[in-house]
């Protein structure tokens, strides 16, 4: 790009720097996996008899944190799932399902089944692997169309 | 809000244009991954982000990791706001002027 670049020079350049951030090859299937495993214990957790309830939360934060730290460590940057303006929605849609998937095992726990709490993180599992993958298909999707 | 189109020569400049684009995408990013992106060295990325925190359009920070000081940098909400009116005078004139 030349020192003072025209219009469509400077929005492909834009473009180009922004590419860098999307990892080529993606990230590994064992991130997928955590990430899931983390939202399945924040889900279920919720409806697990006591001690776990309590012991499970900080043990799936904790988790969520090393996610974030791993990730930060092997990309060099970071965006949180609520920050692009058209991802974000997917995020929302996310948290949604994760707040019903709570409720149902709060369910279980004071109404029961006593065994729904297995069931919502069975479910937020999935939904969290499914979810991370289309909020960065969305993602990819923004960065690639326009530099705003 | 739609930004108001304002040409920036702060931002303008190619790698400031760059750095302001991985920054407008990203919640924070590391000075060696904005390096390796842009590929330049390490003097002329201090001279642009310096150049970009004077203008008080990003925040710079230090932060220890594996024994190393490493300096993520974000854009501010002044940086956010340049940026996006920039890109939008940018589209103006892109649709004045006939590509090469």
């Amino acid at each position: 790009m030349s020192q003072d670049p025209n219009p469509h020079e400077a929005l492909a350049a834009i473009r180009d720097a922004r590419s860098g951030l999307v990892p080529a090859a993606d990230y590994p299937i064992a991130y997928d996996i955590a990430y899931g495993a983390v939202c399945a214990l924040l889900v279920a957790g919720q409806g697990m008899p006591q001690p776990w309830s309590f012991v499970v939360l900080p043990v799936a934060l904790g988790g969520l944190a090393g996610l974030v730290m791993w990730w930060r460590k092997k990309f060099g940057w970071w965006v949180s799932g609520y920050s692009p303006k058209r991802a974000r929605w997917v995020a929302f849609g996310l948290l949604a399902v994760f707040v019903g998937l709570i409720g149902l095992s709060l369910y279980g726990r004071y109404v029961g089944p006593w065994w729904l709490f297995i069931v919502s993180g069975a479910i937020g599992f999935v939904a969290a692997i499914v979810g991370s993958r289309i909020w960065l298909a969305v993602w990819r999707k923004e960065l690639a169309e326009g530099p705003e | 809000m739609t930004p108001v189109p304002v040409f920036d020569p702060v931002v303008h400049a190619p790698g400031r244009l760059q750095i302001c684009a991985i920054l407008s995408a990203a919640d924070e990013a590391e000075f060696a991954m904005m390096r390796d992106t842009l590929q330049v060295s390490d003097s002329v990325l201090s001279k642009h982000l310096k150049a970009l925190e004077e203008a008080g359009y990003i925040k710079l920070r230090k932060a220890a990791a594996e024994g190393r000081q490493r300096t993520w940098g974000s854009l501010t909400a002044a940086g956010r706001a340049a940026f996006a009116s920039h890109v939008a005078e940018l589209q103006r004139l892109a649709g004045m002027v006939p590509r090469a």
